[in-house]
């Protein structure tokens, strides 16, 4: 059985650079599953290093929704055409 | 992965944008195309100003409407080269902040006049790319013309699936009555038709100009027609404006002159869709269409002002970029 890894991260929220990092990171906590967990602690900037609470309770909700097949049953493929070229053309 | 995609809809008026919040929800905001120098100033204990100051090339600005109460000079454009301005810049800035553009995977959608569309389209993607490179590890621009954001709001829906298959084969007129423009395309099987193409130099701004002289001349005011047309468009939006604390009721003014703008736009239409009939659909646009939705009815029997037009053209680029999400 795989030892469970820890892994401990200081990030400044107040950074954007360091808030895209933190949501990769989440994003490899999602793939690797239960073997991995990431635990982070947040900069607050001005106020001091100050733990907060998991990233996992503040992922947001559309972020982690699956982008399915776009097209209904019946003229699909003629549909699907038509949109892959306009996507082409922009 | 986590993706997101936001639209920035940079008008001369106002800046319109659109995106997902950490819910999920979508979510759309407006402010003012104003932007002035900042001046840190005289700052009191406890007198918290509400500013939205955007730093863009070592520069500090002050975007919406607080630079007309504390910038000293206000930046302004309506050519070309706008969008390669500082203050053009500061105002896409501060709306990629409004929209909380940091994702891994970022798209962000927005959109040129259609006249610009094909010089510009490279440079305005490259200067948002400069704005937003530090937003994402993975950025992806796409620059759209304006009016086919009101079409894409209509053939999407916000999951990015088409909800109106009847769009894809359709030949639908578009007319987005903005600010100081208004442009036009026809969209036929879902490409743009070349010979109906075009933009001409009416817009909202128009009838406020001439609003603002009325009011000169009848209540003995000062407006500025160059620093007041944001405060005379609110005034004209609620039928009112106070004078030395009296409220006063300026419909019988405004209404003449949404007339004639309304004439004039009309007979530019006309000039290019002639009596409309090739045309399954024509759709008003913008934040005039809104305003002159009374005045246009007269335009054509089909023709419709989109709901909540003034977001229709973010709409679509919102709309447009969840497709592109779903299909990356």
């Amino acid at each position: 059985m795989k030892k469970k890894q820890i892994i401990k991260v200081t990030l400044n929220v107040s950074n954007p650079i360091d808030a895209v990092i933190m949501d990769y990171l989440q994003d490899k906590k999602n793939a690797a599953g239960h073997l991995v967990k990431l635990s982070f602690e947040r900069l607050i900037a001005g106020g001091g290093s100050q733990p907060a609470a998991p990233v996992t309770a503040a992922m947001p909700q559309a972020e982690q929704k699956s982008y399915g097949p776009t097209i209904r049953a019946g003229e699909a493929s003629e549909v699907k055409g038509k949109v892959a070229k306009l996507r082409s053309t922009y | 992965m986590s993706r997101k995609v936001v639209a920035v809809d940079a008008g001369y008026g106002d800046v319109k944008i659109k995106f997902r919040d950490k819910n999920g929800v979508v979510q759309d905001d407006i402010f003012n195309s104003i932007v002035g120098n900042y001046d840190p100033g005289i700052s009191v204990d406890g007198l918290k100003s509400e500013m939205d100051i955007v730093e863009v090339d070592g520069e500090k600005f002050i975007v919406g409407r607080g630079a007309l109460k504390h910038s000293s000079r206000i930046f302004n454009g309506r050519d070309k080269d706008w969008i390669t301005s500082a203050a053009y810049k500061a105002l896409f800035a501060a709306g990629l902040y409004k929209c909380g553009c940091n994702a891994v995977d970022l798209i962000i959608m927005s959109g040129l006049p259609v006249t610009f569309y094909r010089s510009d389209k490279a440079r305005l993607e490259g200067i948002i790319r400069d704005l937003a490179h530090t937003c994402s590890l993975k950025l992806t621009v796409k620059v759209i013309p304006q009016p086919v954001g009101a079409f894409f709001s209509l053939l999407f829906d916000e999951e990015g699936q088409v909800k109106d298959e009847s769009l894809l084969s359709g030949r639908v007129g578009v007319l987005d009555i903005g600010f100081f423009t208004s442009d036009l395309v026809t969209m036929d099987e879902l490409e743009i038709v070349d010979k109906q193409i075009g933009s001409f130099e009416n817009g909202v701004s128009t009838a406020l100009e001439a609003i603002i002289k009325d009011f000169n001349s009848e209540f003995g005011t000062r407006y500025d027609s160059h620093k007041d047309l944001h405060k005379i468009e609110s005034a004209v939006r609620a039928g009112k404006i106070k004078i030395s604390g009296e409220e006063i009721d300026i419909t019988r003014i405004v209404n003449g002159r949404l007339d004639e703008l309304a004439d004039e736009i009309k007979t530019n239409a006309k000039t290019t869709w002639k009596d409309g009939l090739d045309l399954d659909q024509v759709i008003l646009c913008g934040g005039g269409a809104a305003l002159l939705n009374g005045q246009l009815k007269s335009l054509y029997s089909h023709a419709r002002v989109i709901e909540n037009s003034q977001f229709a053209n973010v709409t679509g680029y919102f709309n447009f970029g969840e497709n592109i999400a779903r299909e990356a």
